[in-house]
């Protein structure tokens, strides 16, 4: 085998040269990854692997955890309250799409306009999302108390005392009084989403449509409810996760009760952890929970994805 | 008057007077002491002696670690134990949790040092004992520092009187109480059950007064089901509490502190809680509110010590980890001299020092209720110390179904082993 000529040495060399640039670009690319990825790997990652070994240990909290295999996932299918959870925050979710999402939507079509007071009455309708939930949850807390609240001395005031109940205190209404506040905290925030999505719609597809003879009901049903379907789209996924992830208001206000009437699997799963120091099952649970979480999320996008988005 | 340091002599000695006060920090031990005091009588009285400890130790610092009683229950105190700066001394509830901070090699053996110079002897005899939670066995791992009745019946006197009402001895006389004041338009028993304990500690100490101490011990450590004979009848005694109406209808909701400010406001006549509602009283209560207590009333037919008290003793413990454990002990042994503990008497504390409570000048209701201490000769541990605190939260909860009238007595027993049959 002789030595190769001077052109295919040429060709070689360039060819290793080309062959080097690109394993240094593809190099480069993932060192400006690292850092990203290293975040996400100690915040994220980390925390999600050391949680899913602590799921199948028993473990106080102190100590040495002791490994038990799928125990306490067994556990969790069987454990009555866990499994009603799901079944109350599933009402708060349905709940909290009535008067978070559906009213938000219904106020930013009623307020979408520039007339004189709109904006301040759109700021007013915004203005709980700037309170804490905690904070929130407290003043609601008083407004709902069987003795001073807001809410039964009014009753009591206006004649109607029989009327006056622990709404808080009472399995039937707790979970509705929780769901209340909720739409009074969130519609609004709902309700700025919508306008932002409400002001992108041209003006043009109304006037077409008023030449068509259209009324106002015909034009929001047939223009701007299509218009907002993306918009919508994403809302109910930020109320339906967002649902999954409420703790703060519920602790605030019935910390899971009257009797896990409000019950919802972050209450559940912080009473198991923190309350009964029983974080193996905890974290069992929090594992649970994300894979029920990201499977709703995932068979909601893939059932809503844009397969007739509108241009505009 | 401005100081001269150009002069070589003064600049020498500002450098020496520099280097001694640095030397006087340098050379000071600093302790930890992790607590639940964050206000109350008790607390300005913990401040004031630590104030006095510094002045006799000018070389030991206290450092305190207040945290809120739930938040220190629940992660407060796990985290700061795990921690790799650990306080070298912090407060723990006698019982279950002492055993565990024992066995996990956290808490310090003190045996040794309370037998040094009769310190131990100091103490009441009740002090030591698994009863009252602060031995593991034959050896000490907490210092009491105040005995806890955790549940008497305190009354509104002024209620009691406008309906011509006594003390009762027994159960039915306290059921005819509850009717009596239900009929009149006044809610008989006022509390907060939002967390189950105030209930539970309550239901603890009836069941334990109906089935008899060695079987209450038998089935809270599961090795026997809570669905048996002397189980449903102590339940029946909270199911007669629910048919009579006995509680405020927002029992469920409540919080423990509220419905305690709601007693000292005359929203019902009687309220099951612990001793610590008298330093609460001192602050919390309007001036002219009267109150006493009761015992839970001698059940008949009970297995169980009719004269039983439910409590127990709270205290230090002394981290193992600790590099200052004899400066710990130093404070320690200031906190529980007899001048100190006369003093935290008179905070409303029930101070474990021999004769300390009768040195003190101290609220009629303290000495009450320390001679109901003194006297008994059962002391039933309050579940959620004396045993794990997963077994007492589902036991506290199904009394609570039953006192709500949510659940028959059998149903609550059934609920309540389902629940823990997981840890069977």
């Amino acid at each position: 085998m002789g030595l190769p000529s001077r052109t295919e040495r040429t060709t070689g060399g360039r060819a290793v040269r080309a062959s080097r640039a690109a394993r240094l670009e593809t190099f480069q690319k993932y060192l400006f990854v690292v850092p990203a990825l290293a975040l996400f790997a100690t915040f994220v990652l980390l925390p999600l692997a050391s949680a899913l070994y602590y799921s199948f240990t028993v473990w106080e909290g102190l100590g040495t955890p002791a490994w038990v295999g799928l125990r306490n996932y067994v556990r969790a299918w069987n454990d009555s309250i866990h499994v009603r959870s799901y079944l109350n925050v599933a009402v708060y979710i349905a709940g909290t799409l009535v008067v978070e999402v559906a009213f938000g939507l219904l106020v930013a079509v009623l307020l979408a306009s520039d007339r004189r007071g709109f904006g301040f009455m759109r700021g007013l309708f915004f203005s709980p999302m700037v309170l804490s939930m905690v904070a929130a949850g407290l003043l609601w807390t008083y407004v709902y108390d069987y003795r001073r609240g807001l809410l039964n001395e009014g009753l009591r005031a206006a004649g109607l005392g029989e009327w006056a109940h622990p709404w808080l205190s009472d399995g039937g209404t707790a979970m509705l009084a929780v769901i209340i506040v909720s739409g009074w905290k969130y519609a609004g925030f709902y309700m700025i989403i919508f306008l932002a999505a409400l002001r992108r719609i041209p003006v043009s597809l109304y006037e077409a449509a008023m030449l068509d003879g259209a009324s106002p009901l015909q034009r929001l049903w047939h223009v701007t409810l299509p218009l907002l379907r993306e918009t919508g789209v994403v809302a109910v996924l930020l109320c339906v996760t967002g649902g999954f992830a409420a703790f703060d208001l519920f602790f605030t206000m019935t910390n899971g009760g009257p009797f896990n009437a409000t019950e919802i699997p972050t209450t559940w799963i912080v009473k198991q952890a923190f309350d009964r120091h029983n974080m193996g099952y905890g974290a069992a649970l929090t594992i649970v929970m994300t894979a029920v979480v990201g499977v709703v999320s995932l068979v909601y996008l893939l059932a809503t994805r844009r397969r007739h988005a509108v241009e505009y | 008057m401005r100081v001269n340091l150009r002069s070589p002599l003064r600049r020498l000695l500002a450098v020496l007077v520099a280097a001694l006060v640095l030397g006087a920090v340098a050379a000071q031990v600093e302790i930890s002491i992790a607590h639940t005091m964050t206000g109350g009588a008790h607390r300005v009285t913990f401040d004031e002696i630590i104030e006095a400890f510094h002045e006799a130790h000018p070389n030991i610092r206290i450092r305190q670690i207040p945290q809120d009683m739930e938040i220190y229950q629940d992660t407060g105190l796990i985290a700061m134990l795990q921690s790799n700066d650990p306080p070298d001394i912090w407060f723990q509830w006698g019982g279950d949790l002492v055993r565990r901070d024992a066995e996990l090699g956290f808490a310090l053996d003190l045996t040794d040092y309370l037998a040094e110079d009769g310190w131990g002897d100091t103490f009441l005899d009740a002090s030591w004992s698994e009863g009252t939670g602060t031995m593991v066995g034959d050896r000490i791992f907490m210092m009491p520092y105040a005995f806890d009745v955790t549940t008497v019946l305190w009354y509104n006197t002024e209620i009691f009187a406008e309906h011509d009402l006594d003390e009762p001895e027994t159960w039915d006389e306290f059921l005819d109480i509850v009717r009596t004041l239900r009929a009149a338009g006044v809610t008989p028993i006022i509390l907060g059950n939002q967390q189950f304990w105030p209930l539970g500690n309550w239901a603890g100490h009836i069941t334990a007064r109906v089935v008899g101490m060695d079987l209450f011990d038998r089935v809270l450590s599961l090795e026997e089901p809570f669905s048996q004979p002397a189980f449903e009848e102590a339940f029946e005694r909270f199911a007669e509490l629910a048919e009579a109406h006995a509680f405020n209808r927002d029992l469920a909701g409540l919080g423990a502190s509220e419905s305690m400010t709601a007693f000292f406001q005359g929203a019902g006549a009687m309220h099951p809680i612990g001793s610590w509602l008298i330093s609460n009283a001192l602050t919390t209560a309007p001036d002219g509110f009267e109150y006493d207590a009761f015992n839970t009333p001698i059940i008949a037919g009970g297995a169980g010590d009719p004269q039983s008290i439910i409590g127990l003793a709270t205290g230090f413990e002394v981290s193992a980890r600790s590099e200052h454990v004899d400066e710990a002990i130093t404070f320690l042994r200031y906190f529980t001299s007899f001048d100190n503990q006369v003093a935290w008497a008179e905070a409303g504390r029930f101070s474990p020092i021999e004769g300390a409570m009768a040195a003190a000048d101290i609220d009629e209701h303290n000495k009450a209720l320390a001679d109901l201490f003194l006297d008994a000769n059962e002391l039933v541990p309050p579940p959620d110390t004396g045993y794990p605190v997963e077994i007492a939260d589902i036991f506290y909860q199904g009394a609570a179904l039953v006192a709500g009238g949510l659940r028959s007595p059998t149903e609550a027993l059934a609920w309540i082993d389902e629940q823990l049959a997981p840890l069977r």
